[in-house]
């Protein structure tokens, strides 16, 4: 029961948090879908399959939070590249904001039991 | 459509081609109604993301080295939310989990019909019993008011727990519908055919004096009659209705579950301001406009003749003169009315033969014709003809000036005349003044017999 409970609570918390670390995976930088995948799931604790990745940044590209770029490349063949855009940049300033807050939320909690 | 990906299948085996064929398709099957993304473009990624995992140069792509960077990807299912989905894109998911889900949904069912909570099981045979009188619909009967009793229960219960609802309602709501509503309806609703039969008596009566007043078509008047009335009755019950609520907010909650869940009060308040505004509305209108003290005058002394009459008819005697002259001028008031209205069938059902049809009854045309109908077809042709003639309804007598007996009568009037007369009134019968504006116009004459005041002749 617990153990059903604790993977029903993380699925839903990689659920609510994916778009934050592709976001994330994105800033300052242009990844191509492939590269994003492999270093989103190299990553420890996300625990999601590589193609959910796909259909989000589709979703953020309709969304205007991130753009591609087919570019040749010297290992095979053209890759599409994506990239934030500044609303993407914007939001995810925010995102990560709220993360700091649920955070440092979560530890205050966690140390006045501690105390 | 053309990709932009590289077509790595061309280095799969058939096997793996093939795979890779299905599972892009499941992929957009999946993707598919999701208004948000591009299936084509996730598509693109997707043989893009397999390109880059095998690499030219590095051989044959093999089922199981696909299977495996498959796995990695996931189900597409997976890579969709609930919320990202279309409804029916979720509803073709559901059915198409298979028998395995369905079986797993009905046995959770029946697991909470099992073993509660109790009200679940409530809720299950508040929609059972109405759903089993929708099918065998000649038990509907008993069923919708078993139906009615357990959804109220359910309600209740819900209550007194002080819990919401919540999914239940969907089981719970439509037994207490069919019946509330219905309800509801009628209450708010009853006084409209009495006030259309109010109607339709007024316009019966007063229909060419209302046509001439509002100087509008006939089909248009009695539209707006029956509307007039259809207003003061449903804004006076409004009123009635909405003090109600306002002062019993439980009251409709009770009455009409579930409709008024948050209270009756201020339903109540809006019919009742709404309602008493318009009623007022209506009533100074009215008042203003129509002689109602002279109708209720006349209704007061219709009852109170009527109340005589009651008494007198159970007596062997003719009535006294004093209740047989307020009837008498009734049957005036109603025959002249039909006069105006041109309505032949009720003038001649006011009347009665022999009739009397004035001193000079012979024409060019027909010098024979006598001055006293004595055969009722005759008299109703006479009425339909004479009444077709009339140009202008405004020029026909519309008051009762007076009344006296013949006897009194025959004293100061023409000899030729009474002789005529004579052979349709008796000395009691009555001979009534009628006119217009305070003039006499002419005379019209009534005959009591069988109990029964009749209009005999009439004359300028």
């Amino acid at each position: 029961m617990a153990t059903d409970f604790f993977d029903n609570w993380q699925t839903q918390l990689r659920k609510g948090t994916l778009e934050l670390c592709v976001l994330c995976a994105l800033r300052g930088r242009r990844l191509y879908g492939y590269d994003l995948v492999k270093r989103l799931c190299a990553a420890g604790g996300l625990g999601m399959s590589e193609g959910t990745v796909y259909p989000m940044l589709s979703r953020f590209k309709k969304e205007g939070l991130v753009t591609s770029t087919l570019e040749e490349s010297s290992e095979g063949p053209a890759r599409k590249y994506y990239e934030l855009t500044p609303r993407g940049r914007n939001l995810l300033a925010r995102m990560l904001d709220h993360w700091q807050a649920v955070r440092g939320g979560i530890d205050g909690l966690g140390s006045e039991g501690w105390s | 459509m053309t990709h932009i990906a590289p077509d790595v299948t061309a280095r799969m085996t058939p096997e793996a081609a093939a795979r890779f064929a299905e599972y892009l398709a499941h992929a957009r099957t999946a993707l598919d109604g999701c208004a948000e993304l591009s299936p084509d473009e996730v598509e693109d990624d997707i043989r893009a993301h397999i390109a880059a995992e095998f690499p030219a140069g590095t051989g044959w792509v093999r089922l199981d080295q696909l299977e495996a960077v498959l796995a990695r990807l996931g189900t597409p299912e997976q890579w969709v939310s609930d919320a990202g989905r279309s409804s029916w894109r979720r509803s073709v998911d559901w059915v198409k989990t298979g028998p395995g889900a369905v079986r797993r949904r009905v046995r959770d069912a029946a697991s909470k019909l099992r073993h509660g909570p109790d009200d679940w099981r409530l809720a299950y045979l508040t929609f059972g019993t109405l759903l089993l009188g929708a099918i065998i619909f000649p038990l509907l009967v008993v069923l919708l008011p078993v139906s009615y009793i357990l959804g109220r229960a359910a309600v209740s219960l819900a209550r007194e727990r002080n819990v919401p609802l919540g999914p239940q309602r969907w089981l719970v709501y439509p037994p207490l519908v069919v019946v509330s509503l219905p309800l509801l309806i009628g209450l708010l609703v009853w006084p409209i055919p009495i006030a259309v039969e109010a109607g339709e008596d007024v316009w019966r009566a007063y229909r060419g004096d209302i046509q001439e007043w509002l100087g509008l078509p006939r089909d248009f008047s009695e539209v707006l009659v029956y509307t007039y009335f259809i207003a003061g009755a449903m804004s006076l019950w409004g009123t009635v209705v909405g003090l109600v609520f306002w002062s019993f907010p439980r009251l409709p909650a009770n009455l009409f579950t579930p409709f008024f869940s948050n209270g009756g009060r201020r339903f109540g308040q809006l019919l009742a301001l709404l309602g008493g505004a318009v009623f007022t509305l209506w009533l100074a209108y009215t008042l203003r406009m129509l002689p109602v003290w002279e109708w209720a005058r006349e209704w007061r002394r219709q009852a109170v003749y009527e109340d005589r009459v009651a008494y007198v008819q159970h007596g062997p005697e003719a009535p006294p003169r004093g209740v047989l002259e307020p009837r008498a001028r009734k049957v005036a008031s109603d025959f002249l009315r039909a006069c105006r209205n041109r309505d032949a069938v009720a003038a001649n059902a006011l009347s009665d033969v022999p009739f009397y049809t004035g001193p000079v009854s012979g024409t060019l045309i027909v010098p024979d014709a006598e001055p006293i109908i004595r055969d009722r077809a005759k008299l109703s042709a006479y009425f339909d003809g004479q009444l077709r003639q009339v140009q202008r309804t405004d020029r026909l007598p519309a008051e009762v000036l007076g009344v006296v007996s013949y006897d009194a009568f025959k004293a100061g009037a023409d000899v030729v005349l009474t002789a005529a007369l004579d052979d349709v009134l008796t000395p009691s019968d009555f001979v009534v003044s009628v006119g217009r504006d305070g003039t006499q116009t002419g005379r019209v004459f009534l005959r009591y017999r069988n109990q029964q005041v009749r209009v005999v002749g009439m004359t300028k």
